[in-house]
């Protein structure tokens, strides 16, 4: 038997979002940061059948993308508060900090 | 006997529809697993196609159900429905006794309670934790009356998801992979153990 792990932060948004939520929101915040795994997310979205550059997606994945976009503006800001409960917030912001 | 099917009722705020695949029975209760078909409006977060858990008091057969979203928990690509419906609750409540109750860890010698259901869950969490599992001397002793306090806290929203994502990563690391899920038919014939079933095999179970 495995020793113990703790989920890694993606595995502990998936119980509150579920993984197509967490799959938008990675490939927009690597996309962001210009980082070479956006690559992969994107890949990813592709192979779930998404279209990465006009996904069709609900208001709350909008809201998730475009925070990973502009996280520090206040708009969006205020709309992820009143969106997502603190637990929640706590874990998106982590997220996008690493 | 043919199953109900709900397939045309729509979610209204804050609801999903889910297409149900799995439901695991236990002395604990129903769980549920299955895909999000249809999501209404203000949902925050699922959609469709995530695969979803959620808690029932009362199971219907149908293939198809309304749900609230704050009752929902999205279930990892790698974590199956089966594993999801079945080997959840239990897992979710021996995780609250280990972790929560006793702060079981590396190196502990643990002595657990004679319980046919919930009692391999906490051998198995012991063990994922690093501890051993002993029949005397032991540092901690998990007893009936911990899984009963265990029942009784009532985890908030966001603490269940977050409780949640431990679960599945102990599913997922094979912790509970000796842990034996039976079929209906097993079930009928005194098996204690978590029930799986099908949606159609609901009618036939009550």
């Amino acid at each position: 038997m495995t020793e113990a792990e703790s989920p890694d932060l993606r595995d502990q948004l998936v119980p509150f979002i579920g993984e197509r939520a967490v799959a938008l929101l990675s490939y927009a915040l690597a996309d962001a940061a210009g980082a070479e795994s956006a690559a992969e997310f994107r890949d990813a979205l592709v192979a779930a059948g998404e279209d990465p550059d006009n996904p069709q997606v609900t208001e709350a994945e909008q809201l998730l993308i475009d925070w990973a976009r502009d996280p520090s503006d206040k708009s969006l800001q205020q709309r992820l508060a009143a969106t997502f409960n603190a637990p929640l917030r706590g874990l998106l912001a982590e997220y996008a900090a690493r | 006997m043919r199953t109900p099917v709900i397939s045309s009722l729509r979610p209204s705020t804050g609801q999903v529809r889910v297409k149900v695949s799995a439901i695991g029975l236990s002395a604990l209760g129903a769980q549920v697993a299955g895909t999000v078909d249809s999501v209404g409006p203000e949902t925050n977060g699922f959609a469709r196609g995530d695969r979803v858990a959620y808690p029932t008091a009362r199971p219907t057969g149908a293939d198809r159900a309304i749900v609230d979203q704050g009752e929902l928990i999205g279930i990892p690509a790698d974590v199956s429905l089966d594993a999801a419906a079945c080997l959840f609750p239990c897992a979710m409540l021996a995780r609250t006794v280990v972790k929560q109750l006793h702060n079981v860890g590396r190196g502990d010698r643990v002595r657990v309670v004679d319980e046919p259901v919930v009692g391999p869950f906490l051998r198995a969490w012991a063990e994922h934790l690093g501890s051993t599992v002993v029949n005397e001397d032991a540092d901690v002793v998990l007893t009936a009356d911990d899984i009963r306090s265990a029942r009784a806290l009532r985890p908030s929203h966001g603490l269940r998801q977050q409780n949640a994502a431990d679960v599945f990563a102990a599913i997922r690391s094979g912790a509970f992979d000796g842990i034996a899920v039976s079929s209906l038919d097993e079930a009928r014939h005194g098996a204690r153990t978590p029930v799986l079933l099908r949606p159609a095999e609901v009618t036939l179970a009550a």
